[in-house]
């Protein structure tokens, strides 16, 4: 055993002392710390001073009535029945607020992605609102990803796991073609030549498909 | 008691036991609750007396304690020992009614070598090893002094300790190693010769 092993074995054992002390030490730990503290005189010393600290442990609590407390504690069960069992996903006791604020706990995560996709849905109506006095020039551009002679636009929306070529499928297979995207909330901009409600039905029988928009008429915003 | 009760006693004895205890007292099993908690009343007291002096309080934790038990029995899912669930229970009862008391929680004194000079109650205690390991134990910091008493008269394992007090086991492991240097300090006089 080289000396960063050595003081390595020294820094577990010394570590593990006090569980060594009281037996709670188990399997491969105990095994390691056993040896190394055969062969330490410190190590040795030191469990010493720890059985001994041990054995000068105190005695009952004085001055406690346990049958004064009991029947004290008693009457208080009547207004207070035992709780029915709970399914362990949601036992307080059980699940610290670490745990409940972990990025994979299903509880607040399937939470959030509703309010993620209701909010992405409010976004597209607002896209798809009618053109008002103060827009009504809108239509008069295009925007940058809109391909020229496109007549109808989508907004799409896919799975995040989707692969590239199940995407691409899609889209064929929708008679739509990717004239833009996607953008920082993962949408997609198709340009379609026939009708837009069509090019809308087939891609929203998809399943991997989770938003699928009309985007107005020559990708008006 | 009848019959019922004097085998009630004998399941409480095991880890396995306990669990069962529980299980009937999430039934409303009364008998079961009175077992378990003639078998926590003596331990826990001990737990909390080196947390509060006063017998009132430590009753009074004791009975919120084992009142928490009856009324959340069913959601105990045997994930961890009853003992360590019951002790998790104690610790934060004992912090909660510690805070509301205002009574230190964190009693660390200013200067440790004043303790022997200082407090003439100390001095008395050295002249018993037990009594002077209690004295110093008292001087630790909450957290240390309860992950040592868990440790040392209590037998838990740093896992069950860390579930109990809600932290990493290496903090555990780093609690004992600083309680372990202080009561060495501390008693060093009383350690002499007994090693």
């Amino acid at each position: 055993m080289n000396q960063h092993e050595s003081n390595a074995a020294h820094g577990e054992a010394q570590d593990a002392l006090p569980w060594l002390a009281n037996g709670s030490l188990a399997g491969a730990e105990l095994e390691r710390v056993q040896a190394h503290v055969h062969g330490c005189a410190t190590c040795r010393a030191e469990l010493a001073l720890l059985h001994t600290l041990r054995a000068a442990g105190p005695g009952p609590a004085p001055g406690l009535d346990m049958e004064a407390a009991l029947s004290r504690l008693m009457p208080q069960l009547d207004g207070q029945e035992p709780a029915l069992p709970v399914q362990p996903d949601s036992l307080p006791v059980q699940r610290s607020w670490r745990v409940r604020l972990a990025a994979n706990d299903r509880s607040w995560l399937r939470a959030a992605v509703a309010m993620q996709c209701c909010a992405i849905a409010v976004l597209a109506v607002l896209l798809l609102r009618p053109a008002t006095s103060t827009d009504a020039q809108a239509g008069d551009y295009r925007v940058l990803g809109a391909a020229p002679g496109v007549q109808h636009g989508l907004i799409v929306m896919f799975k995040p796991a989707t692969p590239e070529h199940e995407l691409r499928r899609i889209v064929l297979g929708s008679g739509a073609r990717i004239v833009g995207g996607p953008t920082a909330t993962g949408a997609w901009m198709l340009g379609a030549d026939e009708e837009a409600a069509a090019v809308m039905a087939r891609l929203r029988r998809e399943p991997a498909v989770t938003l699928a928009e009309p985007f107005g008429a020559e990708g008006r915003p | 008691m009848d019959k019922r009760a004097d085998d009630t006693r004998m399941t409480a004895r095991t880890p396995e036991g306990e669990a069962c205890l529980v299980g009937r007292i999430a039934a409303g099993d009364r008998i079961a609750f009175d077992t378990l908690y003639r078998a926590y009343f003596p331990r826990l007291g001990r737990f909390l007396q080196r947390m509060t002096r006063s017998s009132t309080l430590i009753e009074e934790i004791v009975n919120d304690t084992l009142l928490v038990v009856w009324r959340k029995a069913a959601t105990f899912n045997g994930s961890s020992k009853v003992s360590t669930w019951i002790f998790a229970i104690a610790y934060r009862r004992a912090c909660k009614a510690l805070q509301a008391l205002d009574e230190p929680v964190d009693a660390v004194p200013d200067d440790v070598e004043g303790i022997a000079t200082d407090r003439p109650e100390w001095q008395f205690a050295q002249l018993q090893l037990t009594h002077a390991v209690d004295a110093a134990i008292a001087t630790l910091p909450l957290a240390q002094r309860t992950a040592f008493q868990l440790t040392f008269y209590h037998d838990m394992s740093y896992v069950e300790i860390a579930e109990i007090m809600a932290c990493p086991v290496n903090t555990i492991k780093t609690r004992l190693f600083h309680a372990r240097k202080r009561l060495a300090l501390l008693l060093e006089d009383q350690l002499e010769g007994r090693q």
